[in-house]
């Protein structure tokens, strides 16, 4: 009896330790509510109406637009985009192309150098989320005799960029992953 | 050089800091500015949701000599119910998962007494309470949740038929209008053993199987005590009762333990659970004590081409309503035959149609101090809905059961022995 109970007890190890094992969702188990019953819902998403927080029914399991892997709303990773936008939105920006997957910024003044400027252009490659799925690459321009004249930007910036863009990409899966 | 180093550096570390403290619709904050909020506790983690339901319902009732001479009930009435659903989930950094539910809902059953005239019952039968109440830390290696919810097998039971109608057999609706206890039909459903408050872990699944398992020290919930003496006229009221006066049937160190398996062959999706329950009895002070409770229950379920049909199986020395069943006292047999009880089930959707029924029977001791005969209660259902839009939908139900017992007086009037229910439920619910 001692060692059944010890098993019970190292059960959860054993099965977190098992390589092809995946988190059961909340909504995979019975819910024995009447509310449960009924068929679809008014409001168009199963878990009710969102009255505080993000909105994180779309990521689930079977979500909707903008999931990963769900091509009605954009043609690139979900994560990798709107990593791309939270990292180049200190940035003004001047076009996004959520199907082709292209970020272009606006030239851009760093207040604390303001005889040069940026801009930046993003380029999401792929549905899958990759450490080679997005390429950053950054312009430079240096206030020489009252006009603008191209510069040569520090190699590592744009590397940076893309590391800070899979980074929040990566935040942004484990927040919004399904519960 | 040290210009060109120092500004493109600074396109860095503008972006490092930016989604700290902006989001994508701040795109022409200033990463720089002194104002700039760092990286802070947000929102973006926690997700609260609400939901709901509505059921309003017409209802025939027919109880065989409910009426008695000079007290008599009508067979028809409306009857609404109401469910509140709030939901708060959220995901920490370090890939934790948490949150708490409450469900709040008004099934009273019964009318104040001291109900005399035509004043309706408010504050009574329409009072709100709530009906599970429990919260979860998740991760890779499984659940654990804590609070008044339904079991490790009610959490992860297949079988469990309950998609036409308002849930025919297989629900408790039927006996929201049924008058008096001996004419109700055994609780043996898994979900009847209650929300008791418990702790329960369930595991992740792997290769088709997840496991689950959960204990509560007693068959009661919320808060407090619910007493407020020990003694021998109080000690029953206590959630902690352990040794009663007289015998008593309620559990105590309830345990559940389940295994469901969930794959599909070809076009037909396919579930399987098998479980075990166990409960210590409260001792009796004045004689025999209840036997502890063991059961084993099982439950399978298939859909395909808009079929679904399943059902479940239990059998252990149980009685009706999950109680213990008494040993014989001295020189008195009792009767302490094994509990037994099954349920069939099938639907068949097409469009926005739904079509079902049930077949259930179940064999207990039913009263103890019928030594001949067990209790058998047998029911069955059909019933439909027509979904007028997701989440709205018309339903109708027609549930007939008897029970029988030889020598126990079901009816409140005429021959005992059995008796016979028949209910229509028709109406309309909502969910949000």
């Amino acid at each position: 009896m001692r060692h059944l109970r010890l098993a019970i007890l190292a059960l959860p190890v054993l099965v977190a330790a098992c390589g092809n094992s995946r988190q059961v969702q909340n909504d995979e188990y019975y819910d024995d509510s009447r509310r449960a019953r009924v068929a679809g819902r008014l409001s168009g998403n199963p878990d009710g109406l969102l009255i505080l927080g993000t909105d994180r029914s779309s990521n689930r399991e079977g979500g909707g637009a903008g999931a990963p892997g769900d091509g009605s709303a954009l043609g690139v990773n979900a994560y990798l985009w709107r990593a791309s936008l939270d990292t180049l939105s200190f940035m003004p920006l001047a076009s996004a192309d959520p199907f082709g997957g292209v970020i272009i910024t606006d030239w851009y003044s760093p207040p604390a150098a303001q005889g040069e400027r940026f801009r930046a252009t993003a380029y999401i490659l792929g549905r899958q989320l990759r450490s080679d799925g997005v390429r950053v690459s950054i312009f430079r321009q240096e206030m020489r005799n009252g006009q603008w004249v191209d510069a040569p930007v520090s190699a590592g910036t744009s590397t940076e960029l893309e590391d800070k863009v899979l980074a929040r990409a990566r935040e942004l899966r484990s927040q919004s992953a399904a519960l | 050089m040290r210009k060109l180093l120092l500004g493109s550096t600074a396109v860095a570390a503008a972006a490092l800091f930016a989604p700290g403290g902006a989001s994508a619709q701040t795109l022409s904050s200033d990463a720089f500015g002194s104002t700039m909020a760092g990286p802070s506790a947000s929102l973006r983690g926690l997700e609260v949701r609400i939901g709901g339901y509505y059921r309003a319902m017409y209802n025939y009732t027919r109880q065989e000599n409910v009426n008695v001479p000079g007290a008599a009930v009508g067979s028809s009435d409306f009857s609404n119910e109401v469910e509140i659903h709030v939901l708060a989930s959220g995901k920490a950094a370090n890939g934790l998962r948490y949150g708490a539910a409450l469900e709040i809902e008004n099934d009273a059953w019964r009318n104040p007494a001291n109900l005399t005239g035509n004043a309706s019952a408010a504050g009574q039968k329409n009072t709100l309470d709530y009906d599970e109440a429990w919260a979860y830390l998740a991760g890779a290696w499984g659940q654990i949740r804590f609070g008044d919810e339904d079991g490790a097998i009610g959490q992860l039971q297949s079988g469990h038929i309950t998609g036409f109608g308002v849930g025919g057999l297989d629900s408790g609706d039927q006996n929201q209008q049924v008058i008096g206890g001996n004419y109700r039909r055994n609780l043996v459903g898994v979900n009847d053993l209650g929300d008791n408050t418990k702790l329960i872990y369930l595991s992740p699944q792997f290769f088709g199987f997840d496991a689950g398992a959960s204990f509560a020290f007693n068959t009661n919930e919320g808060p407090l005590s619910g007493c407020d003496a020990v003694s021998t006229t109080t000690v029953t009221q206590c959630d902690r009762l352990a040794v009663s006066p007289t015998f008593n049937n309620r559990r105590r160190n309830e345990i559940q333990a389940a295994v469901r398996w969930r794959g599909s062959f070809g076009p037909v999706g396919a579930a399987a659970t098998v479980g075990y329950i166990g409960a210590d009895a409260v001792r009796n002070a004045s004689g025999p004590s209840a036997d502890r409770l063991n059961m084993l229950w099982a439950g399978a379920t298939a859909t395909a081409y808009g079929f679904t049909v399943g059902g479940w199986y239990e059998r252990g020395n149980f009685n009706g309503n999950f109680n213990t069943v008494q040993r014989d006292t001295a020189g008195a047999r009792v009767d302490d035959r094994n509990g037994t009880a099954f349920l069939a089930g099938a639907t068949y959707t097409i469009d926005a149609i739904t079509v079902g029924g049930h077949f259930s029977t179940n064999w207990t001791a039913g009263s103890q101090s019928i030594a001949t005969t067990g209790r058998r209660d047998r029911g069955w259902a059909v019933g439909g809905n027509y979904r007028l839009a997701p989440g709205l939908d018309l339903f109708a139900e027609y549930l007939k059961f008897d029970i029988k017992e030889t020598g126990f007086q079901f009816n409140n009037v005429g021959p005992s022995g059995s008796t016979k229910v028949d209910i229509v439920l028709t109406g309309f619910r909502v969910a949000f």
